[in-house]
């Protein structure tokens, strides 16, 4: 099914004094409704803070003015800076020294810091001085004072949430997303950090639950929230389909997880066991994440209790 | 149901217009802890029974919008994250676009 389609939005930051919020959209690592699946780039713009937002939505391209000109952030820019800030993979405006085109590099090239790169437009490689990630959202990052990839984050309630998905208060479903930093944000607070929880009844748009929790347990398993994180972002990668996995050590049985970069995004044979230090080999290239296996015995539980998996999601 | 939401509810009317960025908001309905807010314009009387109207805000994964509740709708959005509902009425309607929004 193809994407819904979604607007596009002008917007002239300085007429939003308290506050723009730019964020790529990545979909739930865990869905059992039966929306579509979210995508596009969701804005948040305040005239004042604290006040109503005049802008709440998701767009297919925002145009944000900026001194001197503009500049267009895209889903396709969106997604992959999304990927790459929150693995912390250097992100930096890089142009074609051929054809003066601003590179982006996404999938697999989005999530590893690369000097040689090849332009689109005129297809001719080029070197980079510094290893790193071409997107030319750093553009309108630096042009709005918030160069910086990583910001303070506050975290979210402390929970448990406790959601178990026999609840009838439930029965529309539960979308479960990492949180991950705003492309650009200029308000004065921070944004909360753990794992974003949407539950519905059926039937009903308005989510019974609709908050970030730093603890999350779905019928008796608690989510880690980096798993949840990095997971999100392995997902949104088409190159990785199929190979990320349960790996558990087959010495201790401790489930192995490839947490950081460069193994958390690269298919690999040989791993560590970080608890008993054991080296062992998978048959094939794989990137571990216990998360996989939680996630399917959760859509096991989500099937017996009426909802099931969201067919619509990856 | 809590006595604010019962007394929410006293506010039902039969005829309501539907709800726009002009319409004054009387109550604000919030959860103690998490702060997630409703933004409340009017309570209708409908065949089926009474509706609690008005505008949520959204959040990163959803957008904003008007909101027509089954009132214990509310009761069970607290029940299901182990909060409490507070019930706030303003004794002068305000305008939508001027209240506190604490969503980020």
């Amino acid at each position: 099914m193809s994407p819904t389609f979604l607007p596009r939005l002008d917007i002239d930051p300085n007429q939003y004094l308290g506050g723009v919020g730019v964020w790529g959209a990545l979909p739930a690592i865990f869905d059992t409704t039966r929306f579509p699946v979210e995508h596009g780039v969701h804005v948040h713009a305040r005239r004042a803070p604290g006040r109503k937002k005049d802008f709440d939505g998701s767009y297919g391209e925002v145009h944000i003015a900026l001194p001197g000109g503009s500049a267009v952030i895209t889903e396709a820019s969106a997604t992959p800076y999304v990927a790459a800030a929150v693995l912390g993979v250097p992100v930096r405006e890089i142009s074609c020294p051929y054809c003066s085109e601003q590179h982006l590099d996404t999938d697999r090239f989005a999530v590893h810091a690369h000097q040689r790169h090849l332009c689109v437009f005129c297809g001719c490689e080029f070197l980079e001085a510094e290893r790193s990630v071409g997107n030319p959202i750093v553009i309108t990052k630096r042009a709005l004072n918030d160069a910086s990839q990583i910001r303070p984050t506050t975290p979210g309630l402390p929970g448990p949430l406790r959601i178990d998905q026999t609840n009838p208060a439930l029965s529309g479903g539960v979308l479960i997303w990492g949180s991950n930093p705003a492309i650009l944000w200029t308000a004065s607070r921070d944004e909360s950090e753990g794992i974003h929880v949407h539950a519905f009844q059926a039937g009903v748009a308005e989510p019974v639950v609709d908050e970030t929790y730093q603890l999350v347990e779905i019928d008796g398993i608690c989510l880690d929230a980096k798993m949840v994180r990095i997971f999100m972002v392995q997902q949104s990668l088409p190159y990785l389909s199929g190979a990320v996995l349960a790996v558990p050590c087959p010495r201790c049985n401790a489930p192995h997880f490839d947490d950081a970069i460069p193994f958390a995004v690269t298919p690999h044979r040989n791993h560590r066991c970080t608890d008993c230090l054991h080296d062992f080999a998978t048959s094939a290239p794989v990137v571990a994440n216990p998360l996989a296996d939680v996630l399917e015995r959760l859509y096991e539980n989500a099937g017996v209790a009426g909802t099931g998996k969201n067919p619509l999601a990856r | 149901m809590t006595n604010d939401m019962e007394a929410l509810l006293t506010l039902a009317r039969t005829a309501s217009p539907e709800p726009a960025d002009a319409s004054p908001v009387v109550a604000i309905i919030r959860l103690a802890d998490s702060r997630r807010s409703w933004f409340v314009t009017a309570v209708r009387q409908r065949n089926q029974g009474l509706e609690v109207v008005g505008y949520a805000p959204g959040c990163q994964h959803r957008s904003g919008g008007w909101f027509c509740l089954d009132p214990r709708f509310f009761e069970v959005a607290a029940a299901a994250t182990g909060d409490r509902v507070l019930v706030e009425f303003l004794k002068t309607p305000v305008a939508l676009d001027t209240l506190e929004d604490e969503s980020l």
